[in-house]
């Protein structure tokens, strides 16, 4: 996995297009501090989870190889779900900065595929790496939610959405392929 | 609040089950000695020579609750445990010479003028390339053992039928018709090509100035860029036997070129994937309904047998160093594995025939004797990675 290909495998993992109705608003923005301390929040578990990927595939007997077919074929099924549901309604917040956990962190951010993809990656590739590559596709989460829904937005998030899940799909039949082939 | 995130979190907990369970069950690779692998080839190999019949074949398969011989034979798979006894000796792990002797005397009974050369074949049968290819094998892995010349003459004339049976893109066919005298157009071999391309590079390895490297190179590209396609594979064929002939072409001194490299490293992943997926299987509970019964014994050694070959080609080319590490952990794995599935002689006592059940693995009950061929030819090659100061 190349930098770029981690880049583009969180973004469409975390696929903000989708993500983005969900969000808690504020007149038509999302509210951008519960955002973007939500958003730390995952990084900061990204980076536990990253660090320790390496331990949890041996307490779990399972190799690095093996679990990137895995997380591939989650990835695989969530690709594939959204590319069918690209809608994802609001969702029930906690009361003021709470919101930065439910739902921002979980469960919007936090979905299987972001999960399976950080453990796989960081028990393959250097841990700064991959949290940058996550980094990035929070970035991307923020700057979409501080545009405002109006008018066809949402029929264009729908279609935006069903795009990076389409590069969801290739980026897990990349990790199929590399679990099979590598050694 | 908490009732919307109830099924949230239900979901994680019922997912992360069903992918524990059907994707990533745990990789169980029981440890292993060197001492523990080579009393399990001198076990299998114990179980060749008991099942010896006056003719020199071996016991073809057998079925240990029923009690039952297999009436059936085959050529390839009798020329590969001669092949497998031989290398037994040839790495000094046991005096197997004569149980291999006597399946060699079955083969040199039945040599017939073929093609543009000899073959070994039952009297009237078509003859098969990829039994020829193995008894070649087995008599290069004889002279390796014995050091006796006594039959290059006849490695000379196998090879001289295989290469009548290329093809001009390097195919070989897989049959030879007795009556018409002629190779059988059409036909082709999953293992035949591969088996016969290994005896044509140990013959390169024996008489490196004759140039049956060159014979052997235009089949070694077919296999690496063609075969897959032409005869009609769906994916590509983990071709252990085309390992082998690659890291002895390799151990020959020959540089391999792109495309063999490229097909090697495909190969590993194979050969890698097949060892990790065996490591899944426990055969029973729910393993047995996502993984199945662990498996036939033969595709196990085969992948270890791939990988043992790729790991020593990867030590002569530097291109594919980085594969060493990852498939020293694989045939560690296969050896583990292949150690504690072989029955012991405790085991075998509950049983009629315990001579036919000891020492040799069984795909649930039955035995056949390419999965004692193909497991104790993975050991004997895992061996330097088990023992390094061998």
């Amino acid at each position: 996995m190349n930098t770029a290909f981690l880049v583009m495998a969180f973004v469409a993992a975390v696929n903000p297009a989708r993500i983005r109705p969900g969000l808690p608003e504020d007149g038509g923005r999302a509210r951008p501090l519960p955002l973007a301390l939500g958003s730390a929040a995952v990084l900061a578990a990204a980076a536990a989870g990253v660090y320790l990927a390496e331990p949890l595939l041996d307490a779990l007997d399972v190799s690095p190889e093996t679990f990137r077919l895995a997380a591939g074929l989650v990835m695989a099924v969530a690709a594939g779900w959204v590319l069918w549901f690209p809608h994802r309604g609001p969702e029930p917040a906690m009361a003021g900065l709470g919101a930065a956990l439910v739902p921002v962190a979980f469960p919007l951010l936090v979905s299987p595929e972001v999960f399976v993809l950080a453990i796989s990656a960081g028990a393959d590739e250097p841990a700064p790496a991959v949290l940058g590559a996550l980094a990035a596709a929070l970035v991307a989460v923020n700057a979409l939610g501080a545009v405002p829904r109006r008018g066809p937005a949402d029929t264009l998030l729908r279609g935006v959405a069903r795009l990076t899940a389409a590069l969801l799909m290739v980026a897990a039949l990349a990790l199929i392929v590399s679990g099979i082939r590598d050694v | 609040m908490r009732r919307l995130l109830f099924p949230h979190l239900a979901l994680w907990v019922l997912g992360a089950a069903l992918v524990r369970v059907a994707l990533i069950p745990a990789e169980t690779c029981p440890p292993v000695t060197a001492g523990q692998a080579r009393a399990a080839i001198a076990e299998a190999a114990a179980w060749l020579e008991r099942g010896l019949d006056g003719d020199g074949r071996y016991v073809y398969g057998y079925t240990r609750d029923t009690d039952v011989e297999s009436p059936a034979y085959n050529l390839v798979r009798h020329a590969g445990a001669v092949y497998s006894l031989y290398r037994v000796a040839s790495q000094g792990e046991g005096d197997t010479v004569g149980a291999a002797d006597a399946g060699l005397a079955f083969m040199l009974d039945r040599l017939e003028p073929a093609g543009g050369g000899t073959a070994f074949a039952e009297p009237g049968q078509r003859v098969e390339l990829g039994a020829n290819g193995l008894f070649l094998v087995a008599l290069a892995e004889r002279r390796a053992a014995t050091g006796d010349p006594a039959y290059d003459g006849v490695m000379r004339d196998v090879a001289a039928f295989i290469v009548g049976q290329r093809e001009p893109d390097g195919a070989l066919l897989a049959l030879w018709d007795p009556r018409t005298g002629l190779p059988v157009p059409g036909t082709y071999g999953i293992f035949a090509t591969g088996e016969a391309f290994w005896g044509l590079v140990r013959l390169h390895q024996i008489f490196p100035d004759e140039g049956w490297d060159d014979a052997a190179r235009p089949t070694a590209r077919y296999l690496a860029t063609e075969r897959d396609r032409r005869e009609g594979q769906v994916t590509m064929y983990p071709d252990h036997w085309a390992a082998y002939g690659m890291a002895d072409l390799a151990a020959a001194g020959e540089r391999l070129d792109g495309d063999l490299v490229h097909y090697a490293r495909r190969l590993a992943g194979f050969f890698s994937v097949r060892t990790r997926v065996e490591s899944q299987r426990t055969g029973h509970g729910v393993n047995l309904l996502v993984r199945g019964w662990p498996g036939p014994p033969s595709g196990v050694g085969t992948a270890g047998e791939g990988a043992a070959a790729l790991w020593r080609l990867a030590g002569d080319d530097p291109r594919l160093a980085e594969l060493r590490p990852g498939l020293e952990e694989d045939l560690r794995c296969m050896a583990g594995m292949s150690v504690a599935r072989q029955v012991s002689a405790a085991e075998a006592s509950g049983y009629p025939r315990p001579g036919l059940v000891r020492g040799a693995w069984f795909y649930r009950d039955y035995t056949q004797v390419d999965d004692q061929q193909h497991t104790i030819a993975a050991l004997v090659d895992t061996l330097p990675i088990l023992d390094p100061t061998r």
